[in-house]
C-alpha cells in the first residue's frame, strides 16, 4: 500500500530537499482558474517537494561580480532539469501503485489568467526573457500568451491552469508565505523553488505549518527593492485550509521590470549614460516616471535589449532586493534558517552603484 | 564533517569522471575579471570536475557518420543537465556543513569585458562591453573563472597547444565544472608539466587552419567548426557559390576576425541548429581527435 512515508522516502533519495503532502480540500475557495482540482478532479492529494537554491548563487549577486549562475543554474537548472528528473522518480513510484501521478514542474506561468496582474490572456514571468525583437513583428505580445485558450467543455477552465505555487507549497504543509510574497521555509528561508504532483491516491496529509512566524515582518524586503514594488502598510490576505496567508502587496509588473533591469543602479551591465539619455522617455518606468504596465515594459525591454541580449539565457536578477535581503536579516536577526552557514551572506553594506 | 574525501567519493557517485581540489591561492595574480575571490572574498579552495566526453562520438564524426549525437550529448547534455543536476548535489553536500557552494557550471555563451574571442560551439557569444563594476575596487561583471587554469589548480590537466584541456586518461575528450567554497578541504597539488609535447597534430588536424603559435583563433575556428572546409561531407556547390572567395574559403586559407566570421555564419547551414543554441560540429574536432589519437600511441593516456 502506498504511503505518505514511502512517497516522501523516494523523493529526498532521489534530490529533493524536503517533502510534505497536502489534501485537496485545502484549496476550497480558490479562484476556478487558478484551482488545481480542475487540472484532475479526481485528485485526493498533493505531494510538494522543495528543492533548495545554494545561497552560493546568491553570492556573485551580494559581490555585484557574478549574475549568471543564479538563473542558470537556480532557476533554469532546478526547474526545468533537477526538479522534473525528481517528479519523474516520484511519480514512478506512484503509477507502480496503480494510481495517476500528475506531475507538475514549474513552467514559469503560462496561466489563463497572468499571473502579473490576474488579467486574461498575456503573461509573463520575471525570470524569462522575451524576444523583443522578433515578438514585434507578430500579432500576440508575448510568446507567452495564451490569449486564444478557450474551455475544452462548459463547465471547464480554459488550459493550461496554472495555480499559485506558493500557496500550494502551504497546502502541503512545507511553509509559510512571507511580507515579500516569497515561500519561505524553516531550512531554506526564501532560498528554494517547489514542484508538485497531484495524484488520486489518498496520503496521510502533513498538518499546515503553525510553528513560530517564518516571517519576521521587519520590512528588509519592502526598504530594499529598488523599485518600491512593495507595500509596507497594504496587504492581500489569502486563506488555504483555514490557514490565513498574508503578504504585501505588490506591484508585478513593476517588480517585473526592475528584477530584469534593475534601474540606473543596480545595472551594471547597462551604461550610466544610457539612463541620462532616456531616449524617447523609454526608461520612465524605471526612472520612476511612470506607471508600469506591460507596454511600458517592453519600451524598456527594447530599449535595453542592446546591451544585454535576450539571447543569452534567463533574465538576471538585477535588482537584488528582497530575496538577498530576506536571507541576509534572517541570518542576523533569526526567523528561519537559523545557524545554517558559519559565515553571514552579508558582512557589510549592500552596493548601489554611485550614479 | 565534510573533507576532501567524502566530496570526491560523492563526486565520483554523481558521475564526474574525476575529481580534484585546489587551494584558491593558485589564483593568485589572475586579472580581478578571472577570480573566484571575486565570487566569494572568503573562499578557500575551488573544487573541479572532469566529466567524460565518449570517445565514440569523435569517432562517428571522423568516420562522417554521424554528428549531431557529439553536439546534443557531448556538449550541451553535460553542460546543462548532466553537470547542473551534478552540481546542485555536490552543493547541497556542502551547504549542509554550513560552507558556501559557488556553483560555476560553463558559462559558455558570455566574454568578460575585453575578451574578443567566442565559443564556437554556440550561435554566438556575447561580450560584456558595456559592464560597469558597482563599485570601486570590483571587477566588471560578470566575473568568469578561466576553466583551464581552474584545472590545473585543481590538480586534473593543462591545457595543450590547442587550448583545450588535457586530462590523464580522458586526453581532451572531457567537459568542466567548478565549485569555489569556503570549506577548509585538503588540496590537491596543481597539475605538473602539460601532457601536451607540442607535436602539432591538433594544427595539422583543423581544416581551417585557426591553431597556430598562440593558440587557437577562436573565430577562425568558428567557421570550421560549423563546416566551411572542403572535407565536410555535407559540402555543396552551391556553398559560396559566384564568391570569388569561395575556393580560399574551403581550402582554410582565408582568414576569418569577429566581423567577418559573424557575416558567413548564416552562410553555412548544414544541420539544424537553432532550436537550441548549439551549432553542430562539422570539422568533427578534428584537432581533440588527432591529439587524442597522439597521445594514446605515445602511451600517455
Amino acid at each position: 500500500m502506498l504511503t505518505s512515508e514511502m512517497i516522501k522516502e523516494r523523493a529526498l533519495a532521489a534530490g529533493a530537499d524536503n517533502c510534505g503532502i497536502g489534501s485537496m480540500d485545502r484549496f476550497e475557495g480558490a479562484p476556478p482558474e487558478m484551482d488545481p482540482r480542475y487540472i484532475f478532479p479526481e485528485a485526493k492529494s498533493i505531494v510538494g517537494m522543495v528543492f533548495r537554491i545554494p545561497r552560493g548563487v546568491q553570492r556573485g549577486i551580494e559581490e555585484g561580480t557574478q549574475f549568471y549562475q543564479y538563473p542558470s543554474m537556480a532557476y533554469g537548472g532546478i526547474n526545468e532539469i533537477f526538479a522534473p528528473a525528481v517528479l519523474y522518480q516520484v511519480g514512478q513510484l506512484i503509477e507502480d501503485h496503480g494510481y495517476e501521478a500528475c506531475i507538475y514542474r514549474n513552467t514559469g506561468a503560462r496561466g489563463v489568467v497572468s499571473d502579473m496582474d490576474g488579467s486574461p490572456g498575456n503573461t509573463l514571468s520575471p525570470e524569462e526573457q522575451i524576444e523583443v525583437v522578433n515578438q514585434a513583428k507578430r500579432k500576440t505580445a508575448h510568446h507567452r500568451s495564451v490569449q486564444f485558450t478557450r474551455p475544452a467543455r462548459p463547465g471547464q477552465i480554459p488550459p493550461d491552469l496554472q495555480f499559485h505555487f506558493r500557496l500550494a507549497a502551504v497546502a502541503c504543509g512545507l511553509g509559510e508565505i512571507g511580507w515579500s510574497k516569497m515561500f519561505l521555509t524553516k531550512e531554506f528561508g526564501p532560498l528554494q523553488r517547489v514542484a508538485f504532483i497531484f495524484t488520486d491516491a489518498e496520503l496521510e496529509p502533513d498538518p499546515l505549518y503553525s510553528g513560530k512566524p517564518l516571517c519576521r515582518r521587519c520590512m528588509a524586503c519592502v526598504r530594499e527593492c529598488p523599485g518600491g514594488c512593495l507595500s509596507r502598510t497594504e496587504s492581500i490576505k489569502v486563506s488555504i485550509g483555514g490557514k490565513i496567508c498574508e503578504w504585501g502587496k505588490l506591484d508585478e509588473w513593476r517588480c517585473y521590470a526592475f528584477y530584469t533591469h534593475g534601474g540606473r543602479k543596480f545595472n551594471p551591465f547597462v551604461p550610466k549614460e544610457v539612463w541620462d539619455k532616456n531616449e524617447n522617455g523609454d526608461l520612465d518606468l524605471l526612472e520612476g516616471k511612470s506607471q508600469a504596465s506591460e507596454k511600458e515594459i517592453m519600451k524598456v525591454y527594447r530599449a535595453l535589449e542592446k546591451y544585454f541580449p535576450s539571447w543569452v539565457g534567463y533574465n538576471m536578477a538585477k535588482c537584488g532586493g528582497c530575496i538577498r535581503a530576506c536571507v541576509s536579516m534572517l541570518e542576523k536577526k533569526g526567523g528561519c534558517m537559523e545557524g545554517r552557514f558559519k559565515e553571514p551572506l552579508r558582512t557589510g553594506k549592500a552596493w548601489v552603484m554611485d550614479r | 564533517m565534510i573533507n576532501a574525501e567524502i566530496i570526491k567519493q560523492k563526486a565520483l557517485e554523481y558521475g564526474a569522471a574525476a575529481v580534484g581540489i585546489g587551494d584558491i591561492a593558485g589564483f593568485a595574480g589572475v586579472s580581478p575579471q578571472r577570480d573566484p575571490k571575486m565570487i566569494l572574498p572568503h573562499a578557500k579552495c575551488i573544487i573541479g570536475f572532469l566529466f567524460r566526453v565518449p570517445r565514440a562520438l569523435f569517432r562517428t564524426m571522423n568516420e562522417h557518420t554521424q554528428f549531431m549525437q557529439y553536439t546534443q550529448v557531448g556538449v550541451k547534455y553535460i553542460d546543462e543537465d548532466l553537470s547542473e543536476i551534478f552540481l546542485l548535489k555536490m552543493g547541497a553536500l556542502i551547504e549542509n556543513e554550513g560552507y558556501d557552494a559557488c556553483l560555476q557550471r560553463n558559462i559558455s555563451n558570455l566574454r568578460i569585458k575585453g575578451d574578443h574571442s567566442t565559443n564556437p560551439e554556440l550561435v554566438d557569444t556575447y561580450e560584456l562591453v558595456n559592464a560597469e563594476p558597482v563599485a570601486p575596487g570590483k571587477p566588471a561583471p560578470d566575473v568568469i573563472i578561466d576553466f583551464n587554469l581552474a584545472a590545473a589548480v585543481c590538480g586534473l590537466g593543462r591545457a595543450g597547444d590547442s587550448g583545450h584541456l588535457i586530462a590523464p586518461k580522458l586526453g581532451p575528450f572531457l567537459r568542466m565544472a567548478f565549485i569555489v567554497t569556503d570549506a577548509p578541504l585538503v588540496c590537491d597539488p596543481p597539475f605538473g608539466a602539460p601532457l601536451c609535447d607540442h607535436c602539432g597534430a591538433c594544427a595539422a588536424a583543423c581544416p581551417g587552419k585557426a591553431i597556430g603559435e598562440e593558440g587557437t583563433d577562436t573565430w577562425q575556428c568558428a567557421v570550421y567548426y560549423r563546416g566551411a572546409h572542403k572535407s565536410n561531407p555535407f559540402m555543396t556547390e552551391q556553398f559560396l557559390a559566384g564568391d570569388p572567395e569561395r575556393e580560399q574559403v574551403i581550402e582554410g586559407e582565408k582568414h576569418f576576425d569577429r566581423e567577418s566570421a559573424r557575416a558567413i555564419y548564416k552562410k553555412i547551414d548544414f544541420l539544424p541548429s537553432r532550436s537550441t543554441g548549439y551549432i553542430p560540429c562539422i570539422c568533427g574536432r578534428a584537432c581533440d581527435a588527432a591529439c587524442y589519437r597522439h597521445l594514446k600511441e605515445k602511451g600517455v593516456l
